[in-house]
């Protein structure tokens, strides 16, 4: 499996963290794909919630005869061809996206790891850092690499082997 | 391609043994009644993991900070604001490091909130039991009682300011930054203390309002 960039979004959509990795192709217009992509997110997440079934059991009883409920969405990842989009949203709206191969399993776990290991030590936990600034900061990138790098040692030996039939062909699959 | 029915992205979804998956499950009860067991689990396991910071320091600590406002502002009500913007800003970050450490079920109502904030957040990060109570009928409010106040070991409040000074209202602070970064707006303040030779603390939590998310707006149109 390989690993393409990340993301870092905001609760607001702007991104505060970008890394590459195995990139082959480099984007042209670095500002405007963050701008697709996080346009992208929110409107996932909309047609997801509006897509969902009202009378959700897993909802509690106020919110679930609301058209919408409340909360980050559970929309995990969606698949193409050429790659795989992970996304994790945390309960304050923050966006954690990684791309890689479409051979991934879900990666919901390593980015909950980056969200507590990477963005609350070296982030929220930075006096320096103003919340809602982008993120240079040397350890965060230190500790991102730390945490894909176990995902890549984990990826060949925890592959599930049903993983395949989940597989979207060209087009956007998304699995929420 | 998107799946028809919830329930069968469910079912796609329980194969993998993600601890997403898992906090799911537990989201399963009735919001206000989450498993009460559980939830005082989850705090004093994130209690444990965390770093231990010596109670007394703490206290004497916040005792320093306090006395010293009071000699910058000399009026306590801006003592009680100050403490709680202070408090507010530490709320705004302490959220996001509760979240990811706590693992604990997401928040899909405002009464939601009261219990994790009670039995997780007070376990977690003070190491005292706190409890949710006296619900508003229309779940706009609650209280946050709680016995054992960390911060007020060795405190005597002189008796000039005993009645106008909240001398833990940073709490207040902190609930309102947190709350407010998902998506609650809230009014949090002390209502009783046992500084104040109440059987009790209080903290009274009213939500003003809940906060849409925000669309990015394009920036070219």
């Amino acid at each position: 499996m390989q690993v393409y960039n990340f993301y870092l979004f905001s609760r607001h959509g702007t991104c505060l963290y970008y890394r590459e990795w195995q990139r082959t192709r480099p984007g042209s217009d670095t500002q405007q794909e963050q701008q697709n992509l996080i346009g992208l997110l929110f409107a996932v997440k909309q047609l997801c919630r509006s897509l969902a079934p009202a009378n959700d059991d897993s909802l509690p009883i106020d919110t679930a005869t609301r058209y919408m409920p409340r909360g980050p969405s559970n929309f995990c990842s969606y698949s193409t061809e050429k790659y795989q989009l992970h996304c994790f949203e945390s309960s304050t709206g923050l966006r954690f996206v990684l791309t890689t191969s479409p051979t991934a399993s879900d990666l919901t776990r390593i980015l909950q790891r980056v969200y507590r290991e990477a963005y609350v030590e070296c982030a929220i936990r930075n006096p320096l850092y103003t919340l809602g600034t982008s993120i240079v900061s040397e350890s965060f990138r230190k500790r991102l690499d730390s945490v894909i790098r176990t995902l890549a040692v984990e990826s060949t030996v925890f592959r599930p082997a049903s993983e395949k039939a989940l597989r979207g062909n060209g087009s956007p699959a998304t699995k929420s | 391609m998107f799946e028809p029915s919830g329930e069968r992205a469910s079912t796609s979804q329980s194969g993998r043994s993600s601890s997403a998956t898992s906090v799911k499950t537990q989201d399963t009860l009735p919001s206000a009644g989450f498993n009460v067991a559980a939830l005082a689990k989850i705090g004093e396991q994130a209690f444990q993991r965390g770093e231990l910071v010596s109670a007394e320091l703490v206290a004497l600590t916040y005792g320093a900070l306090v006395r010293q406002l009071f000699l910058d502002y000399q009026a306590p009500e801006d003592v009680n604001e100050e403490l709680e913007r202070i408090g507010y800003n530490i709320g705004l970050r302490l959220v996001d490091d509760f979240l990811a450490r706590s693992a604990a079920p997401p928040c899909r109502s405002f009464q939601a909130t009261a219990e994790i904030v009670a039995r997780v957040a007070f376990r977690m990060y003070l190491g005292v039991s706190a409890r949710p109570a006296n619900f508003a009928a229309d779940n706009t409010a609650y209280s946050i009682l709680f016995d054992t106040n960390p911060l007020a070991e060795f405190v005597e409040v002189p008796d000039a300011v005993a009645n106008t000074l909240w001398y833990s209202n940073i709490f207040c602070g902190v609930i309102r930054g947190a709350l407010e970064m998902v998506q609650f707006s809230v009014r949090a303040s002390f209502t009783r203390d046992m500084l104040r030779g109440d059987e009790c603390n209080e903290i009274r939590v009213c939500l003003l309002r809940e906060l849409e998310e925000t669309v990015p707006l394009d920036k070219e149109t």
